[in-house]
């Protein structure tokens, strides 16, 4: 008879093997960085271009520039592009935000010689189609409608406003004129792509199986890319939030409340950060966490409560999010600002660290799991400067992270009378 | 190809497992044959709340959430009209924890009312998060009730309403555990780095002892076959009009299942899909459309759901639709369009079996329906159907006579 009460021995895994990257450059200059791994012959190609709002000089411009790159070529129309990649199966994901903008294809290998000159022209030779411009402003224009119904996206946006205010390309956000605005204006995008897509991308990634191949591939069909030689200069923004602590934005009709509580903080490339993280998983990072085991599996207010900590290239967010019932909201606040309070001032338990630990430490081996997930990892620190060390070094803090030191890291960073709460409903 | 051992334990309990070496992670996933069209009428949304309740710990384990995170595990589960089902992925070598946890939940679940009041009040939020504080959070519960007026599909996953999540006893979740939680109505699968024989050896230590139920016999009332028309009118506070068409498609098993599959990737997988190219490119008539089957495992649905821009109106949109599928009904497809499909599959399989917690699920399921193989087959069956098959199917599924249309209108809009 066995006995249930003897627990299976559980391993944490001691080291964090990772490979570097392969690595090569087009002709333009972009580094490549290869992924091989897996057992399935695909694909997946990224290009990461200094394109994002950061760079726009009014509301949608880049994230319309980036959507419409899609939208015709020189050579193909919008509906042959759509074709050729949906005849071979290939999946195209266009990804614009405050910082960057970039090109995902996924593949199978067997198309790929079919599919990469396709792709390279959408980067390449875009000629943003008035006619499609302006179906593609009022579809946008019409999901914008739908979303600023929702409280967590109403919730969001004031809470960058908060921070940033709104002149800053992390506090703005687009209005329903802003749509009818940019219908009209292909010349805006055709000059924000001039001048921030005929730059060098800032990386390429391949990611899968014979990733040498794919790279030799895209050099050659890249050898002759024009991009300009003049160095890209950038506006400099200085946040100015509104100043306010606390925002209460009424939403009629809502049945339960978004709130978010936070702040803005230090980046990945500070030393504490990755300290900072360690404490913010503890906070509300994971399933386990302690504002899921006391808002959600103790109280029941919501069905999900979390924290994070979000690094722009500019700047860094740590913020709470939730949606509660009506009559939870001003509790729940209250219970966010008394467990940030906890970590200020007492000292987190070893045995609930070191669950954390292990639990990060297993975490870690599913975040590199496969090609793409190294790829998005590498993608992640390579942009801040950093590589795959950065988180061998985490997973080293791991296991030497003491409990009073994060608790006056905690005091220096996430002290409740500094939080700024929004609260829509 | 997916290689994989099939077993079955004394118990009932069918077990699968699949090796692969190039992971260091491994997946366990265990389905529960039991989901919403297993609820009583008046008991709705109970499959669901049950699932929240498996997290609140057994007898020897009174904290499922501790063991699973110290083993770095990402876990989760949901529910759907069909099945419950339960998943890990972790380092591969903790995988003797992971079958301890699932074993010790399905051989003595702790069920008391503290827990039972703490996630009936999450539930409710969740209910609220996403059914009724979201724009068009109601369609499923208001389309499902057009479509089916005898098999309990009529009701979505979280309930009908939230007075059957309050009206839930400690008795009934006993019940419910007694009658489904039971290795003979449930399939567990391990997939990643992983060898076979360690696999059965443990499964057999953590899951023998576990007593088998009652065989659970499903006898569900059939939809009877539509045929009138049927519509429903609705006005919500939204910013623009809705509408959503659906059809009643074979069940999963039937070859019937496939070609109704692929007429709804015809019309709306990929931005050159025939709806997408025609009404929200061209026409510009809608600012989304999609076409999808549910994949139910009785008879199913085919869905068109689309948004009207703000200056069409429902009666056109609607016309547009039509003409979209009597094209499929009068013009047979090109191979090159066939071909375009089947690319799409493939290329959708070979992703899909980049994920051992994928490969996992789709064996566990496959196996539920009757045989796991199916994994490996079924892109045969697709590959099978023919441009004559398509015409058929649209003529007979997409029949006008057989069509539920649900118009969903924004009040401000039509005021």
């Amino acid at each position: 008879m066995i006995n249930r009460r003897q627990a299976p021995l559980i391993t944490t895994p001691d080291t964090l093997e990772l490979r570097n990257p392969e690595q090569a450059a087009l002709a333009c200059g972009a580094p490549i960085f290869m992924f091989e791994a897996g057992n399935q012959e695909v694909s997946r190609i990224d290009f990461v271009f200094d394109a994002g709002s950061w760079h726009q000089s009014r509301p949608l411009v880049a994230s319309f520039t980036n959507k419409m790159l899609q939208e015709g070529t020189t050579a193909l129309t919008p509906a042959q592009i759509a074709d050729r990649l949906d005849y071979h199966g290939a999946y195209l994901q266009l990804d614009c935000s405050a910082d960057y903008a970039s090109l995902s294809l996924y593949c199978l290998n067997k198309h790929l010689d079919d599919i990469l000159p396709v792709f390279l022209s959408l980067m390449q030779d875009p000629v943003f189609p008035e006619r499609e411009l302006s179906r593609l402003a009022g579809r946008e224009k019409q999901a914008y409608m739908v979303n600023r119904e929702k409280v967590s996206f109403q919730a969001r946006r004031h809470f960058n406003r908060l921070l940033f205010g709104q002149d800053h390309p992390y506090g703005a956000s687009a209005d329903a004129e802003d749509f009818d605005f940019i219908t009209e204006r292909a010349d805006l995008l055709k000059a924000f792509f001039e001048t921030h897509y005929k730059q060098a991308p800032l990386c390429v990634m391949i990611s899968g199986k014979d990733t040498e191949g794919t790279c030799d591939r895209l050099m050659t069909l890249c050898e002759d890319w024009e991009v300009s030689d003049n160095p890209q200069t950038a506006a400099f923004f200085t946040p100015k939030g509104t100043g306010e602590q606390r925002l209460m934005i009424p939403h009629p009709g809502a049945i339960q409340h978004a709130i978010r509580v936070g702040k803005t903080t230090i980046g990945k490339t500070h030393p504490d950060y990755q300290e900072l993280k360690l404490i913010n998983t503890l906070l509300g990072g994971y399933f386990g966490s302690r504002l899921m085991a006391n808002i959600r599996e103790d109280k029941g207010y919501t069905y999900g409560i979390n924290s994070s900590v979000t690094t722009y290239r500019h700047d860094a967010v740590f913020v709470v999010g939730t949606e509660v019932g009506a009559a939870y909201s001003e509790a729940t606040v209250k219970e966010i600002l008394k467990e940030t309070g906890r970590l200020c001032t007492e000292p987190v338990p070893t045995d609930e660290l070191n669950r954390v630990a292990q639990y990060l430490s297993g975490v870690l081996l599913s975040e590199f799991d496969g090609p793409f997930a190294l790829a998005d990892r590498y993608r992640d620190a390579f942009l801040f400067g950093l590589d795959f060390d950065y988180y061998r070094d985490f997973f080293h803090l791991l296991r030497r992270a003491e409990p009073l030191r994060l608790m006056h890291l905690a005091q220096t960073y996430l002290s409740p009378d500094t939080l700024k709460v929004v609260i829509v409903g | 190809m997916i290689q994989f051992t099939d077993k079955t334990l004394p118990n009932g309990l069918r077990v699968l497992i699949h090796e692969d070496e190039s992971t260091q992670l491994a997946a366990v996933n265990l389905v529960y044959n039991v989901g919403a069209r297993d609820e009583e009428q008046d008991k709705t949304g109970f499959a669901h709340l049950f699932e929240h309740l498996m997290f609140g710990g057994s007898e020897h384990i009174p904290d499922y959430d501790a063991i699973a995170q110290a083993m770095g595990a990402e876990n989760n589960a949901f529910t759907n009209n069909d099945i419950t089902n339960y998943y890990l992925s972790f380092p591969a070598y903790n995988l003797e924890s992971a079958l301890w946890l699932e074993s010790d939940r399905m051989k003595a679940l702790t069920l008391n009312s503290r827990s039972l009041e703490v996630q009936r009040s999450v539930v409710i939020e969740e209910f609220k998060q996403r059914y009724l504080n979201q724009p068009y959070g109601n369609v499923w519960h208001l389309l499902r009730e057009l479509c089916y007026k005898e098999h309990p599909y009529q009701w979505p996953t979280i309930g009908k309403n939230i007075k059957h999540i309050e009206d839930a006893t400690l008795e009934d979740v006993q019940h419910f555990f007694d009658t489904y939680y039971r290795p003979n109505n449930a399939v567990l699968t391990v997939a990643g780095n992983v060898k076979t024989y360690q696999v059965l050896n443990l499964v057999e230590r953590w899951f023998s002892d576990i007593e088998p139920g009652e065989p659970v016999v499903k006898s569900f009332p059939k939809e009877s076959e539509q045929t009138r028309a049927r519509t429903h009118y609705h006005y919500a506070e939204v910013p623009a009009d809705m509408i959503v068409m659906a059809w009643h498609v074979p069940p999963r098993v039937h070859q019937g299942y496939y070609v109704a599959d692929l007429l709804s990737d015809l019309l709306g997988r990929g931005k050159s899909a025939r709806l997408t190219q025609a009404l929200v490119k061209e026409q510009a008539i809608f600012s989304n459309i999609h076409a999808y089957v549910t994949g139910d495992i009785d008879t199913g649905l085919l869905v068109i759901q689309g948004t009207l821009l703000p200056e069409i109106n429902m009666g056109f949109a609607e016309q547009a639709i039509h003409q979209e599928l009597k094209k499929l009904q009068d013009e047979l497809i090109t191979e090159k369009e066939l071909n375009k499909i089947r690319n799409q599959l493939e290329a959708q399989k070979v992703f899909g079996e980049t994920s051992v917690l994928n490969i996992a699920m789709n064996l566990g399921f496959a196996a539920l329906l009757g045989n796991p193989q199916l994994v490996n087959t079924e892109i045969q069956y697709y590959q099978a159907i023919t441009p004559q098959d398509l015409q058929l199917a649209a003529k007979r599924i997409l029949a006008s006579h057989r069509t539920n249309t649900l118009y969903y209108f924004s009040k401000s809009k039509n005021a």
